[in-house]
């Protein structure tokens, strides 16, 4: 007859048991979506400082007489002299049409609106000059050029993408430490409602470690089960937050989404959380199983 | 070395159990126990009796390790408490059985996983053990009821589960708190008959109780306790 052992502390069967795995697997699900949010927004951050060095829009406006054709000619060759432009391309008159047609309208400009020349400028890859540098030498060249630096808006871009990496780490973290905190608190609480079994257990010679490591087997469990809920919930919501981003696709110039990195990341969260869970759970009872003679 | 071991101070030297001016209070609460002296050898079977509030259960308390003394010194098998270790006070905790007035079973477990629970404490071989509880429940006389929970046994049943759990072990000392409180006269001397029988093979024996019917029937040498004094008689004196 091989009968199972029961547990020695019947720790299923306290009322914590049957929310606490609920608790964890909400504090899992919320870890994994800022964690999630951390990876995208690094990812893009980092998508979007390697975006915008080396491409410039220089914008040639029409001089007090509305001549442009000649002036942007003027651009052009000097840049195309220059030791730092790897390629400048004029955008034709089309071009800058079809362009401004969103904000003018879909009617025909009239001929003679003075529309300004655009040339689209790729620096070689170790460049030093700087996009305000250029457009000061080429204003002293011909008055009025201005250059459009994506940089300094997608520095902005960065930036703040950056803070919002940052406040999901932050929350990551809170949502970890309330994990632990709450594994401290049931460990307590299960601990307070078998106090005259854990006396007992001292009494017959257990040690510290051997009833720590009825508290811990339950938190451990707990966490697990827990994290597996709250780990496969994050992963489905992921997955449909890319699925909806994917119509967008186009329209963002980085492509925002998890890596599998990412979800492995997630993946793991169960496992860390019972970990988690278990080394608090020992530390707490073995802290309280100190305070017996 | 960093640190000194501390001198072991003489009382705990040899003695088997041994008290020497032993005082305890709860907490900021009156003294319970004054001045307790005496001393165990092993092989012995000794009473303490005394009436209800008189300090009975705190003084075997003191002695299984539940407590500490709020004065005075405890030596337990050449050990002084005072000074052992947390791993050597759960090592002497292995070797004392105990009684508990309340029985104290768990009652999600049955009895024979009850009766096994010291063994599983000190990491025995789970199918040795079994065999071994098997032996000692068919002992007491309940061979009957290995699988049944606390709450289905009487109360005579789950006194002789708990006598089981406390010899389970082969411990050196036996301390059993009123084992015969609330059983009739019959079930009681037949209990008794349990403990003298354990006392013929080697284990040392001390029972709290305050039936003197009980001390009349089985006779062994006893000390009296009245609110918190131990008289021991001349022959017992350490
Ligand atoms: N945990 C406790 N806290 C405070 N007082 C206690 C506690 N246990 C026992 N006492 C007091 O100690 C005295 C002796 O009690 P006890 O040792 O239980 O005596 P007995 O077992 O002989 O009936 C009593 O006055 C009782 O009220
Ligand atoms: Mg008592």
């Amino acid at each position: 007859m091989t009968r199972k052992r029961s547990p020695i502390v019947p720790l299923g069967r306290d009322a914590a048991s049957r929310f606490l795995p609920v608790v964890f697997g909400l504090m899992v699900y919320l870890a994994g979506l800022s964690l999630a949010a951390v990876l995208v927004l690094s990812g893009a951050v980092e998508q979007i400082s390697r975006q915008g060095i080396d491409v410039l829009t220089v914008e040639v406006p029409p001089d007090e007489a509305g001549e442009t054709a000649e002036r942007a000619a003027r651009v052009l060759a000097r840049l195309e002299a220059s030791p730092d432009v790897a390629a400048a391309h004029l955008i034709s008159d089309f071009e800058v049409r079809a362009l401004l047609r969103p904000w003018l309208g879909a009617d025909p400009l009239p001929d003679d609106l003075a529309i300004p020349r655009l040339i689209d400028v790729t620096l070689k890859p170790n460049a030093e000059i700087t996009a305000s540098a250029l457009a000061e030498s080429l204003a002293a060249e011909v008055p009025g050029v201005r250059i459009d630096d994506p940089k300094i808006w997608l520095d902005r871009l960065g930036t703040f993408g950056r803070s919002l990496a940052l406040v999901a780490g932050i929350i990551a973290a809170l949502v970890i430490a309330a994990t632990a905190v709450m594994a401290v608190v049931s460990t307590r609480m299960a601990i307070s409602v078998h106090r005259d079994l854990v006396e007992l257990l001292h009494l017959m010679g257990g040690r510290d470690t051997f009833v720590a490591r009825l508290f811990q087997f339950q938190a451990f469990r707990v966490g697990l089960i827990g994290g597996v809920i709250g780990a496969a919930l994050a992963a489905l919501t992921l997955l449909g937050l890319e699925q909806a981003g994917r119509r967008l696709d186009g329209l963002l110039f980085i492509e925002a989404g998890l890596d599998p990195i990412g979800f492995a990341a997630i993946g793991a969260l169960p496992i860390l959380t019972a970990a988690l869970a278990m080394l608090t759970a020992r530390m707490t009872a073995l802290g309280a199983l100190r305070r017996l003679p | 070395m960093l640190f000194r071991r501390p001198v072991k101070p003489p009382a705990a030297e040899g003695a088997f159990i041994r008290f020497e001016s032993v005082g305890l209070r709860y907490g900021l609460g009156p003294e319970v126990l004054h001045d307790i002296s005496f001393s165990l050898e092993p092989g012995e079977f000794r009473y303490i009796v005394g009436p209800s509030g008189a300090g009975k259960t705190s003084l075997l308390r003191l002695l299984y390790l539940a407590h500490r003394p709020t004065r005075g010194l405890i030596g337990v098998f050449g050990h002084e408490i005072a000074t052992a270790s947390r791993a050597d006070l759960a090592g002497l905790r292995r070797r004392i059985g105990v009684v508990f007035q309340d029985f104290r079973l768990l009652d999600h477990l049955t009895a024979h996983e009850n009766v096994a629970l010291p063994l599983r404490i000190a990491g025995a071989n789970e199918a040795e053990a079994r065999e071994h509880v098997t032996e000692i429940l068919t002992w007491v006389g309940l061979a009957d009821h290995m699988h049944a929970r606390p709450a289905t046994l009487s109360g005579g049943q789950k006194q002789r589960v708990a006598i089981a759990r406390a010899v389970i072990t082969r411990p050196d000392l036996l301390v059993a708190d009123e084992p015969t409180g609330n059983l009739d006269d019959t079930l009681g001397f037949r209990l008794m008959h349990l403990f003298e029988e354990l006392n013929r093979v080697g284990t040392t024996v001390l029972i709290a109780t305050h039936s003197e019917t009980l001390i009349a029937h089985n006779p062994h040498p006893a000390m009296r306790l009245s609110a918190g004094m131990l008289d021991v008689p001349g022959s017992l004196a350490a």
